[in-house]
């Protein structure tokens, strides 16, 4: 729990001349009655809203704030960072921050040392060893941040929101490490706004909303549980400004087979989106569905007007668009509902990220998109 | 959480890398480095010499008033700069303090060994300056080294006590520098503790800066230099040896049990 002070006190001349009275409080309760138990060697998601406590409860499990009851206990050592590159210092070569980065992690001279050339290898910064933070990219620092950070020896990793930042291949990058991490049997607690990359690692995922832990399930189960979420308080939200009478996307789902909707598609499956849309005016529409991959490449999207098949101008209304081959790559997605007017030209609403999936796949096959292909060898 | 052998050999690298780059970023950019930075006290030093020497006079009644003076000054801006920078040194570091967990002392005992070696080079130029006047060393002069620890000790206290008490009350930085500017007229730096008449001296003696500049300056310029129990009778003139001491465990108490709010205050 946090206490906030209404007026906000930082010199001393306030205090004096307030010595007597209470500044009041507002009382910000981040985290209520949140109990975890996290078993060794397992990978432990927690997802929920921007604001619902994610990042407290791991700075409370990493000491650095301090609960207003109850304890934490952790057997093993933890990695006690949330954020990669911290105490970097852009005046500083990219040698001297690794070191600095190295000994807050906890890591020693020695055993930096010991790991230089292997850090720098993997970070692929071999001809920046001795050059100023200060001239790196952003793609470049991700990198060095995150290849200094795994080598902290701790039991106990948390990690936080490490793939919000960084290109696809920085990513495809770090789920290799989770992988790794995962056989090397040490005990993750990642938070992160990217559920398919919780879903493929986690064994348990706690869902958290406003402070509360809403539960703790299997992974796609709580991502479920996640969507049920959002979409309630989207729906709270818009009946609250009263309805709106321009057409508006209602729910969003998606099917492989099975009458559940499902967040995990194998290359190559059918799958069938299904949009509902209100539209009081009944005016009519068009409607589009986009599909992107997480880092915003436009992989396909069609509408309705290019079938030609609008759907009816009913007050509500349900269609869907089928998709006989789904041969997208192993990676995340979103999909972008749009509703148009009769000539596409006016835009209604355009929902993006109204609908995340992954694609899973048995083969090896890299890149966006798989092509049917024979190769021909001439001897 | 950690075991305690980790921990102290982790806070020890802590220290040791957050004071290492501190010292790298000082000097770093600057064209002659640590020359430039030496500018600082030797200016002040030349200043107060020309003034006291040819316009004030004071230091006619100093043998090698001219030692006697960059003596002071050096161990004086070793006390000012150590704790001005210590205080501002854990709201600086905030970011590192919200993202990480360590013992949030090594923040100021980190800056405290970087001024510490600011120090250390600036003595260099001390002891050039014996060997080129000619007083030579003396047998005691190792002493100066238990010294030297107790302005230290002083420091760290001072240092500790506004670190902590920075993050709540950020207009203690003013107030801190009237009170340097205060002392520092209030301290046998300038002048000695001879021109002061008897009464007020006995009590300026008392102070552990008084103490230690004119020990110092015993120990190094002269044995003419007045020091504490010339003024004050036994057990008295214990005092400004105990008082380092003192503020330093009221320093590190009070850092300590504010340590794990400074977070969520930053």
């Amino acid at each position: 729990m946090f206490k906030i002070p209404l007026e906000h006190r930082t010199r001393l001349r306030d205090h004096i001349s307030n010595l007597f009275r209470s500044p009041g409080y507002r009382r910000l309760e981040a985290l209520k009655d949140v109990s975890l138990e996290v078993r060794s060697g397992e990978f432990f998601g927690i997802i929920g809203r921007n604001g619902s406590g994610k990042s407290t409860l791991l700075k409370i499990l990493a000491g650095i704030y301090q609960p207003t009851q109850g304890k934490v206990k952790i057997s093993g050592r933890l990695s006690p960072f949330i954020e990669l590159g911290v105490g970097f210092n852009p005046e500083l070569s990219a040698r001297d921050n690794v070191y600095l980065n190295g000994a807050i992690l906890g890591l020693d001279r020695k055993q930096v040392t010991a790991q230089f050339d292997e850090i720098i290898r993997f970070a692929e910064l071999e001809d920046f060893v001795d050059q100023k933070l200060k001239n790196f990219s952003s793609g470049m620092l991700v990198r060095l941040a995150f290849s200094v950070a795994i080598r902290a020896h701790a039991e106990v990793l948390l990690i936080d929101e490490v793939l919000a930042v960084g290109d696809f291949e920085f990513q495809q990058k770090c789920f290799n490490v989770f992988r790794q991490l995962k056989q090397e049997g040490r005990t993750i607690i990642f938070v992160s706004h990217d559920l398919s990359a919780v879903s493929e690692f986690s064994d348990r995922v706690m869902v958290l909303d406003r402070g509360v832990v809403r539960g703790v399930y299997g992974a796609d189960e709580a991502i479920s549980e996640y969507h049920r979420l959002v979409e309630t308080r989207v729906d709270a939200s818009l009946a609250s400004l009263g309805q709106s009478d321009l057409p508006t996307v209602r729910a969003v789902a998606m099917f492989t087979n099975g009458s559940k909707p499902t967040h995990v598609v194998h290359r190559g499956d059918a799958a069938t989106v299904r949009v509902t849309m209100a539209n009081p005016r009944r005016v009519p529409v068009n409607a589009g569905v986009a599909i992107y991959r997480s880092d915003g490449l436009y992989c396909f999207g069609t509408n309705t007007f290019i079938s030609q098949t609008p759907p009816p101008p009913d007050e509500r209304v349900e269609f869907e668009v089928h998709f006989s081959e789904v041969d997208l790559l192993r990676g995340s997605y979103y999909l972008l509902v749009g509703i148009f007017g009769e000539k596409v030209a006016t835009l209604y609403e355009m929902k993006e990220h109204a609908y995340e999936f992954r694609v899973d796949q048995h083969d090896d096959y890299e890149g966006a998109v798989f092509l049917p292909h024979t190769w021909r060898i001439r001897p | 959480m950690l075991d305690l052998n980790t921990s102290l050999h982790r806070t020890r690298t802590l220290v040791r890398e957050l004071a290492v780059t501190d010292f790298k970023l000082k000097y770093q950019g600057l064209a002659l480095g640590y020359v430039w930075s030496l500018a600082k006290p030797l200016m002040l030093f030349t200043v107060l010499y020309l003034v006291f020497t040819k316009l004030i006079r004071i230091g006619d009644a100093v043998p090698h008033y001219a030692l006697y003076l960059l003596v002071g000054v050096i161990l004086w801006s070793y006390f000012f700069e150590s704790t001005t920078i210590a205080m501002s040194s854990v709201v600086e570091r905030r970011d590192l303090i919200r993202k990480v967990y360590f013992p949030r002392i090594v923040i100021p005992i980190a800056t405290s060994i970087t001024s510490v070696m600011t120090l250390g080079l600036n003595l260099l130029v001390v002891l050039v300056f014996i060997g080129v006047t000619g007083i030579g060393f003396k047998v005691t002069l190792p002493l100066f080294a238990l010294l030297l620890l107790e302005l230290y000790v002083l420091s760290l206290g001072f240092s500790l006590l506004l670190a902590a008490l920075y993050v709540r009350f950020r207009d203690l930085r003013p107030i801190w520098e009237v009170g340097l500017q205060l002392l520092f007229y209030a301290s046998p730096i300038i002048y000695p503790l001879t021109l002061v008449p008897k009464r007020v001296a006995s009590v300026m003696s008392l102070s552990p800066i008084a103490q230690i500049v004119e020990d110092s300056r015993k120990l190094l310029v002269t044995d003419k230099a007045m020091s504490t129990a010339d003024y004050v009778h036994w057990p008295l003139a214990l005092i400004p040896y105990i008082i380092p001491p003192i503020v330093l465990i009221a320093g590190y108490w009070y850092f300590e049990s504010t340590a794990a709010k400074f977070a969520e205050e930053l």
